[in-house]
């Protein structure tokens, strides 16, 4: 056991070297330490956890509840499908994000390069809404938006939902 | 150049098993290098760590885990590589067990530093939990060697 300390150690040692000293040379290095909030107690989020300020577009619950009533969006429901058959906004289109192949067919007849798209999940424990957006933006939707407060925020608000089932 | 083979069904079992922790480790470190930037917003959104550690963490925890499963797959001071798995297992399984009881959906950053990479938590706790029995057998291997080839 002495020997396995003494040779971990040794390794330890040899990467902290390259670790540092790659980091002072390669472009994409950081500094020691950088400009982060302490989160460590926030369970639940007012943003999401991975949110950038800088990339991602979240709606508050009345830009979000604006589009809906003004039907100025395509609404996506990034959870799974048996969460969207128990209740989703109303006129939203199921899309699970880690099902994106199976369903892209279906809901890409819904959308179009100028449209508002705004997707939404489970509310402040999911990001699904978050990575879903993120990847339109990429695929070169540039209108779409994360409602990070999601389904549960918007039922808190009292606002209509619609079911699959009929009970 | 006298090659050392492994001797028996075990020896070469423990050889896989080598290579196997050692090549997902060396591949998990990658991005993480080209990216550490990337890699601090993953440990950021673990909420365990306190801010002035993020970016430290993210500069050396992927050449750890390069150097580790470097040494691994080689045999240079490969128990000692062993047991430096072994502890970064053991920290990431408990990192990855609070937020999975806490209910947060995070990107566990195990393969990936981008941010956007979705995981499965659970997926990912039974998968360290794998690798961390095999760096237990590793530990443990002249004893359980030792054990088997004695007679009955």
């Amino acid at each position: 056991m002495k020997q396995t300390l003494k040779d971990a150690i040794l390794l330890l040692i040899v990467s902290l070297v390259l670790a540092f000293a790659v980091n002072s040379i390669s472009s994409n290095g950081i500094p020691l330490e950088g400009t982060w909030y302490d989160n460590r107690h926030r369970v639940k989020l007012e943003v999401p956890p991975s949110y950038d300020p800088e990339t991602d577009s979240l709606l508050s619950m009345q830009e979000a509840f604006t589009l809906w009533n003004d039907k100025k969006a395509v609404f996506l429901d990034t959870r799974e499908p048996d969460e969207f058959a128990e209740g989703h906004i109303p006129g939203a289109i199921n899309f699970p994000f880690e099902q994106w192949d199976d369903f892209w067919d279906k809901v890409e007849p819904f959308l179009s390069y100028d449209n508002t798209i705004v997707c939404y999940c489970g509310g402040l424990d999911c990001e699904l809404s978050l990575f879903a957006a993120r990847e339109f933006q990429a695929i070169g939707y540039p209108k779409s938006y994360i409602f990070f407060g999601g389904y549960d925020r918007w039922v808190e608000y009292d606002l209509p939902w619609e079911s699959d089932y009929e009970d | 150049m006298k090659i050392n083979y492994p001797a028996g069904f075990s020896g070469w079992a423990f050889l896989i098993i080598r290579l196997i922790i050692g090549g997902i480790f060396i591949y998990a470190s990658i991005d993480k290098i080209i990216a550490p930037g990337e890699f601090a917003k993953i440990i950021h959104n673990y909420r365990l760590v306190h801010p002035n550690l993020i970016n430290t963490m993210a500069i050396i925890f992927p050449w750890f885990e390069l150097i580790a499963g470097i040494g691994l797959i080689t045999g240079f001071r490969y128990k000692g590589a062993n047991f430096i798995i072994l502890c970064m297992l053991l920290i990431f399984i408990i990192a990855l067990g609070i937020n999975f009881v806490r209910g947060v959906n995070i990107s566990c950053g195990c393969f990936s530093s981008s941010s956007s990479a979705n995981s499965n938590l659970l997926m990912r706790i039974i998968e360290d939990a794998l690798m961390i029995l095999g760096c237990l057998a590793i530990m443990l291997k002249p004893r359980l060697t030792k054990r088997s080839s004695q007679p009955v």
